[in-house]
């Protein structure tokens, strides 16, 4: 669907993205330790095939938010690198790299606050679509069209304003609006968040379908593990700015080794009348940024806590092919028996 | 024993001069020691329900007719005197947002120590123990300390647990939970979910649940609420209504929840229907794939199916 397909082969292996080694720190804000910084993304590296779908899990702070921001260049990272289909784009500048944004789009979680509203679906689009200016009006109208029928709204949705539409039908015109551009690569940002449970399905149908048409990239950041299991090919889960573990939908979902994925997982269980309910619990307390870590960042909440863990910083291994894992206990873990718990549940 | 029974409840909202019926006749009674949960999607009536059942309705809302009878009072005949008496101390309401429902111009712990005071009397200092002691016995890390701290230095699930601390002071026999743990995190939510069915449990009361949550509801209640459109669609026994469900809206809500992966995921299609002007016949007929002629002419009737099990819906067989 996309006019120009002109790129040369030696891009065309290239992965979609790659992010190594990002680095992000922002400054905290307090009166005696004025220098101290807040590590958001602690040495993040992913990497993201064309046509694939990564799911992005963590629970709020994990830095998934930073990392969508850095990966779009909003805001740059402190260290590291971000290379999209074989291009570093970190280090360009905001001139040079105003022409490539067009590649990158995003989706944000809150379709209703994500439009003007004082413009309607089909402003917006053309809006969205003045990146490639190569096309006159006419072959924009038929853009327009095409777009909103690829996203399964009517043709009459193009003269609607936002409040005229229900909260589907708006997170679909914000998908037409992030592929207006024609982009490589989508952030989608907890796009079924807001939405009710009866219309999700809708969306996630939708994306299935977009990717099968035109080969697109999707990054998945949800809380809903139920959702990102059933979109994602590869999911890498976040814990206070690390990857602690990333794999294949199957591996992260079927069998997880990380203490975090575990419980991250048993949590979404709730109440479903499966064995996995009992398997692991919940993990203690809330997400605290401490300012220097030791050992393992999930010390303190970690039910297979050890001595070692305090002290001992845990490194990202493979312990299968493409299964990583920041654990040191990650074998054990796997092998214990769901019927076993470690007795300091609370 | 039935502690709270709402008998063809209507409420409209006043809607840019028009009329918006939020209620349309609503049928539900709770037991005394059940966990009730309201379920349903954005749109329904489910909050406006637990609203009128505390009479915190706004004032663009009335109260067209029906009737509500919370522990043998007519609450919908009670001045506001007399509402302030039970609001807090025999029902207590815990909202979404915490950290709204919360005064950010108070520190927590006086906020606990002033329902204290106004239900149980007493000295400041007794009070502010009294608010220490529930913010432990809620989990909070350093009570004595946190109690000073304001809300905005508490997080989301911090902030649900200062809330359930409020109710925990007043011993109340209803507690209605209106969506507690949306926006918290899954662990949070787990661990907020564990406290209220521990508050509950410890304190013999009964849970009204509001949520749109599938696994919320087989987790932490016994009865469940179906609404659909400002009506109850179905009620029963959680057994009941997520293993067999007998109406076609919930029947179809369940399946959305229940998918396995790599298959299309199902929706329901069309929407909720606009409460300005609602349409002849069942409510559901318009996206419902088992309707028939009958559906869009007439209202269904409210069939008992199964013990404690209804479901309006014109045919009673799922």
């Amino acid at each position: 669907m996309r006019e120009s397909k002109n790129r040369d082969s030696s891009d065309h292996l290239a992965p979609a993205l790659v992010v190594q080694d990002a680095v992000k720190t922002f400054p905290l804000r307090r009166r005696r330790l004025r220098r101290a910084r807040m590590t958001a993304l602690d040495k993040v590296s992913m990497t993201v095939e064309r046509g694939e779908t990564v799911g992005l899990v963590g629970e709020s702070g994990s830095g998934k938010s930073t990392l969508a921001h850095c990966v779009l260049k909003l805001i740059n990272l402190d260290k590291g690198k971000i290379v999209l289909q074989g291009r570093e784009i970190q280090s360009l500048a905001e001139r040079d790299f105003r022409s490539q944004r067009r590649r990158l789009q995003l989706v944000f979680q809150n379709p209703v606050a994500s439009f003007n509203p004082m413009m309607t679906i089909g402003q917006t689009l053309f809006d969205a679509m003045r990146s490639a200016q190569e096309w006159d009006s006419t072959a924009k109208r038929k853009r327009l069209l095409a777009l909103l029928e690829q996203v399964q709204l009517g043709e009459r949705f193009s003269t609607c304003y936002p409040y005229e539409m229900s909260g589907g039908q708006l997170q679909r015109a914000a998908l037409a609006r992030a592929l207006a551009p024609g982009p490589e690569l989508v952030f989608l940002d907890e796009p079924t968040a807001a939405l009710d449970m009866s219309i999700k399905g809708q969306i996630i149908n939708l994306l299935h379908d977009l990717q099968q048409q035109s080969h697109l990239s999707f990054i998945f950041v949800s809380h809903d593990l139920r959702v990102v299991q059933h979109v994602a090919d590869r999911v890498y889960v976040m814990y206070l700015g690390q990857i602690v573990e990333s794999g294949t939908s199957g591996q992260i979902f079927e069998t997880p080794r990380h203490p975090y994925t575990r419980a991250l997982l048993a949590a979404t269980l709730v109440g479903q009348t499966s064995p996995e309910k009992e398997a692991d619990q919940a993990l203690r307390g809330e997400v605290v940024q401490q300012e220097n870590y030791l050992g393992c960042k999930l010390y303190d909440r970690c039910a297979y806590a050890e001595k070692h863990c305090a002290v001992e910083p845990q490194i990202l291994r493979e312990i299968e092919p493409e299964h990583w894992v920041r654990c040191r206990r990650a074998e054990e873990i796997a092998d214990r028996p769901a019927a076993v718990q470690p007795e300091d549940k609370k | 024993m039935t502690l709270l029974e709402i008998s063809k409840l209507e409420v409209t909202f006043a809607s840019g001069g028009e009329r918006l019926g939020a209620l349309r006749g609503v049928n539900m009674a709770v037991e005394a020691g059940s966990r009730t949960a309201i379920l349903g999607e954005s749109g329904c009536g489910k909050t406006v329900t637990a609203l009128s059942i505390a009479r915190l309705l706004p004032s663009t809302a009335s109260v067209l007719g029906g009737k509500i009878v919370f522990d043998g009072r007519d609450m919908l005949a009670l001045s506001e005197e007399e509402l302030s008496g039970i609001r807090g101390s025999q029902l207590c309401m815990i909202f979404q947002h915490a950290a709204l429902a919360l005064n950010p111009l108070y520190s927590v712990g006086r906020q606990i120590a002033d329902v204290f005071q106004h239900h149980f009397g007493g000295g400041q200092k007794a009070a502010w123990h009294k608010a220490i002691e529930v913010l432990a016995a809620t989990g909070i890390p350093n009570p004595q300390e946190r109690a000073r701290d304001y809300p905005h230095q508490y997080s989301g699930g911090m902030a649900q647990r200062a809330l359930i601390a409020m109710a925990l002071v007043a011993k109340p026999k209803l507690l209605i939970a209106d969506e507690p743990t949306s926006g918290l995190d899954v662990t949070t939510e787990h661990q907020v979910l564990e406290l209220i069915q521990r508050v509950v449990g410890d304190l013999r009361a009964t849970l009204l649940l509001i949520t749109h949550d599938m696994a919320v509801v087989s987790a932490v209640c016994d009865r469940v609420v179906v609404m659909y459109a400002g009506m109850v669609m179905e009620t029963g026994t959680v057994a009941q209504v997520l293993e067999a469900p007998a109406n076609p809206y919930s029947y179809e809500l369940i399946k959305c929840f229940r998918h396995s992966k790599r298959e299309q995921m199902p929706f329901i299609p069309g929407r909720v229907p606009d409460l300005r002007e609602p349409g002849q016949g069942c409510c559901f007929a318009p996206r419902c794939p088992r309707a028939e002629a009958i559906c869009s002419c007439e209202d269904p009737p409210t069939l008992e199916i199964g013990t404690g099990h209804f479901s309006r819906c014109h045919f009673g067989e799922p």
